[in-house]
């Protein structure tokens, strides 16, 4: 018998496994700015890093994939419930997950990210 | 009736030859003629030793699937005037080759096997007591699910299988959810542990090619989604009770 290999770029057939292939690839580019910032933090003495040209960039390409990912991934949860549910409950439950998730984000980055303590 | 002219090219394997080739076939094809159509006449005018598999042609035995211009679809099911011409055949991929389009399949059998794809009454009744009822609502649970024909397209579609032939599978995934979601069955906990392992469910990365792919709907992407939340579910259960 013949054995098939897959083809490492299987991925390419067709457009929904390309954005599936990208959708995948954030989590890198986060894993990535995460790294960079932990490393930075751990160089420096203070936090004056974040107001430079890479940083930034870093965080735009971050905030980025950040938003793909996941968008997509509360848009795949309200699919995979046990049970059936009509599209407009699952445009409901996407709303209210992305309203929590929007409303944690504020939280953490007005109390957080924005206090003095920080920077 | 009028014909078209063009060239089918197939990819053929020779247990004697080293590696597969590709072979083209004239062919004059009309409107009312499926892929399944064209090779049949190939192999009845031209080449009586290609060899694929086929049976109802009506697309409900699963037997002639094949990738056809890249895509993994039912033969019989798809028609020479709606692909791109020259039209390309090949078999489905993820599977090791026997010959020309025949490829074995046994491993995705064996792995619909081990989700335990039966009605398992832990309590027997008798006779006397009656039927096992299941409301249309009970029924409707398991009516895409219980469509499937077992023709292997979603394995040739999922690039996870493909990487690793320990994963379970698509069409075993929506098998395990058949079974498990049906009202009448009492082994739903056993059959969770049998899938739920590291070569179970869990594999699944929800490329979501499966769904798109299968000819009969069947959505095995989100049967093994709701197998891995049943499963946890199962797995909290287990924790806090102890069964």
């Amino acid at each position: 018998m013949y054995e098939q290999k897959q083809s490492p770029f299987w991925w390419t057939r067709n457009p929904a496994t390309i954005i599936y292939f990208l959708r995948e690839l954030t989590g890198l580019f986060l894993s990535g700015a995460l790294i960079y910032f932990i490393v930075r933090a751990c160089l420096n003495q203070n936090l004056w890093f974040l107001h430079s040209t890479s940083s930034r960039v870093v965080s735009m390409v971050g905030l980025i994939a950040a938003l793909i990912h996941t968008i997509t991934w509360l848009w795949v949860t309200v699919q995979v419930t046990p049970f059936d549910l009509k599209k407009s409950v699952q445009v409901g439950g996407f709303i209210v997950l992305m309203t929590i998730w929007l409303g944690i984000s504020y939280f953490i980055f007005k109390f957080l990210y924005l206090s003095q303590s920080l920077i | 009736m009028e014909t078209t002219s063009t060239n089918v090219l197939v990819k053929r394997y020779i247990p004697a030859a080293a590696e597969p080739f590709y072979q083209t076939y004239e062919l004059r094809f009309a409107d009312d003629m499926t892929v399944l159509d064209a090779l049949t006449r190939i192999k009845d005018v031209q080449d009586g030793s290609l060899t694929f598999r086929w049976s109802c042609r009506m697309g409900i035995c699963g037997s002639c699937a094949a990738v056809v211009n890249g895509k993994p679809v039912l033969m019989c099911q798809t028609y020479m005037k709606d692909v791109k011409q020259p039209v390309r055949v090949e078999p489905l991929r993820n599977f090791p080759v026997v010959r020309d389009l025949v490829v074995d399949i046994d491993d995705a059998f064996e792995k619909m096997r081990s989700t335990m794809p039966y009605i398992d009454r832990m309590e027997k009744r008798a006779l006397e007591d009656g039927e096992y009822l299941q409301t249309p609502q009970e029924r409707a649970q398991i009516n895409k699910t219980s469509q499937c024909i077992k023709c292997m397209i979603c394995y040739s579609a999922c690039p996870v299988y493909g990487l690793d032939k320990n994963f379970i599978g698509p069409a075993a995934g929506a098998l395990a959810y058949r079974y498990t979601a049906d009202s009448r069955d009492q082994s739903k906990d056993k059959r969770l542990e049998a899938v739920s392992g590291e070569k179970g469910v869990w594999k699944c990365s929800f490329v979501g090619e499966c769904s798109a792919v299968c000819p009969k709907r069947v959505d095995p992407a989100i049967s093994l989604q709701r197998l891995k939340l049943m499963g946890s579910l199962r797995l909290g259960k287990k924790a806090v009770t102890g069964k």
